[in-house]
């Protein structure tokens, strides 16, 4: 038994939205889970689940944001500490675009270099580092214009670098592709994939996309109607790791089969 | 050509920028041509009598004595240095106050009487009340600053408020703390709508001095205005158009900045 303490560790956690009032919702029911600290490697949790199950109340509780400190009930620990906001440990991507508006993209990465104290870094550095994770997503060309000249694509590549130049240990992940075209889907996932070896971060990924989650996660987590429940918990070999392309994969026979085995537990549990 | 013109009447349809011009100056043309043919002629011969509306040509033709003997861009200039004085000092004063209401819930509610007055008051009950409390060119200050000010509030505290959930819970997955969210998300975020609010400001400034200044001041184009109007009605006339002009100017000027301050709202 390791003795570091749990990258993410839900203890009896429920939450409620407006208790007390008629508008009363409790999107998620007494969730236990958690993950362990494997040195120099992250894991990748897929989460699937009908919508409103509390999917993304989960990564809001990790986040920490306002309304979700502390839980209803129940404890969030994070690295083996008890929540008290928001951090860079925890890097988010949203479904919506959430570039700010003002900045270019080279302003948008650099703005939590900029807020950042540890390590001292000069302007100059912070620039170049920026400008490499700029080129990492394939940006380099754009990295002057403002995200409204952006596609949909592009914008979330935006805000993984931004996300990504930190160095965050825990990755959250709300749909940040379901607004994008197929092709640009795969691309974002090819993407994902090559930058997460760079960090080594545990990924919490809320998707709608069965084939996503059989393609990339580590874990797939199925979660039941709201109340959400984990109500299923599926760990297999993804092809991601393997190395294959998401285009290939989705040819071969195993990973149908994966999929429709998905989907299966997927209808079981919702209905 | 009658399915030509037949299409422009399509709602919503876009007009090519030369015919809006055209069709606003065709307006223009004929409403200065019903001017000057109800104007035409001696005096007693006209359709509308000079004590009521003079002839073009003698409002063009009162144009010197108006520059010379009633100073006119002097007064200007003091109308304008009243607005600019008193829509800066608002400026100074709504949009910190205006942050920090839209920012923390105490201080909006501390402050929310001002909201209110803001909502309620009419502008022109601020003017006997300043009359009472200052005098001279501190009570244009005071009024124009007061005007302003409650003009702009719910504004700014709006454009603080509109400022998406999502951009502050970024920001903090950055690592932006309580200080960052203020200076590098909300106010940055809300500086073109804050700025759209000033610039809206400027016109109600314009427009307010000139009802001061016609109630009570020895100088200013509000002054010139109000006093041309029992003698030297063609002044009137000139004032009002100048007042117009300056007006319309100062928009475009504000609006020409905004766009080269705010390029990414354009692109």
């Amino acid at each position: 038994m390791s003795q570091r303490p749990h990258v993410v560790e839900f203890r009896d956690v429920s939450h409620t939205f407006n208790r007390g009032t008629p508008r009363e919702f409790t999107a998620i029911r007494d969730l236990s889970f958690h993950i362990e600290d494997i040195p120099a490697r992250g894991e990748f949790i897929a989460m699937l689940g009908p919508s409103g199950c509390g999917k993304s109340t989960v990564l809001n509780l990790i986040a920490g944001f306002r309304g979700f400190v502390p839980p209803t009930r129940g404890e969030v620990l994070v690295f083996g500490k008890p929540l008290t906001g928001p951090g860079p440990d925890r890097g988010m991507v949203f479904q919506k675009y959430s570039s700010f508006p003002h900045l270019t993209v080279l302003q948008n990465v650099m703005f939590g270099l900029d807020l950042l104290k540890e390590p001292a870094r000069t302007r100059a550095e912070r620039v170049d580092l920026a400008m490499e994770w700029i080129r990492k997503v394939g940006l380099e060309d754009h990295a002057l214009k403002y995200p409204r000249q952006l596609s949909g694509g592009q914008q979330q590549r935006v805000a993984l670098a931004r996300s990504l130049v930190l160095h965050p240990r825990i990755i959250l992940m709300d749909e940040p592709f379901s607004a994008l075209d197929e092709p640009t889907r795969l691309d974002m996932q090819r993407l994902l994939v090559d930058l997460w070896h760079e960090v080594e971060a545990t990924v919490f990924l809320v998707t709608h996309s069965i084939a996503e989650a059989v393609y990339l996660g580590d874990r797939i987590w199925i979660f039941t109607p709201a109340p959400g429940r984990l109500a299923v918990q599926i760990e297999k070999e993804p092809p991601r790791a393997r190395g294959t392309d998401p285009l290939e994969a989705q040819e071969s026979a195993e990973f149908k089969k994966d999929v429709q085995l998905v989907a299966r537990e997927f209808t079981r549990v919702t209905t | 050509m009658a399915g030509k013109v037949g299409s422009l009447f399509q709602i919503r349809q876009p007009l090519p920028g030369l015919v809006g011009l055209g069709l606003g100056l065709i307006f223009l043309t004929m409403v200065l041509g019903a001017w000057w043919g109800m104007t035409r002629g001696p005096v007693e011969e006209r359709v509308i009598s000079s004590v009521i509306l003079p002839s073009p040509q003698e409002i063009a033709e009162s144009l010197p004595d108006l520059i010379t003997r009633r100073q006119l861009f002097e007064n200007i200039q003091v109308s304008l240095i009243r607005v600019l004085k008193g829509w800066g000092m608002a400026l100074l004063l709504v949009i910190p106050l205006g942050l920090v209401m839209g920012a923390f819930g105490p201080v909006r509610a501390f402050f929310e009487p001002l909201n209110v007055i803001a909502g309620y008051l009419p502008l022109i009950t601020i003017i006997p009340v300043t009359f009472a409390w200052f005098s001279g060119e501190s009570q244009k200050l005071a009024f124009l600053t007061m005007a302003c000010f409650f003009f702009m509030l719910p504004l700014v505290i709006a454009a603080i408020e509109n400022v998406e959930e999502i951009f502050l819970n970024t920001a903090q997955t950055l690592g932006a703390r309580r200080h960052d969210l203020l200076m590098r998300v909300l106010f940055p975020m809300a500086l073109p709508e804050i700025y759209s609010a000033a610039r809206l400001a400027f016109g109600i400034g314009w427009t307010w001095i000139i009802v001061a200044e016609s109630l009570l001041a020895d100088a200013g184009i509000g002054f010139i205005f109000m006093s041309s109007y029992r003698f030297e009605k063609p002044h009137m006339y000139w004032t009002a158009l100048i007042i117009l002009l300056i007006g319309f100017a100062a928009d475009q000027l504000l609006g020409w900045l905004g766009r080269r301050l705010f390029p990414y709202r354009h692109l």
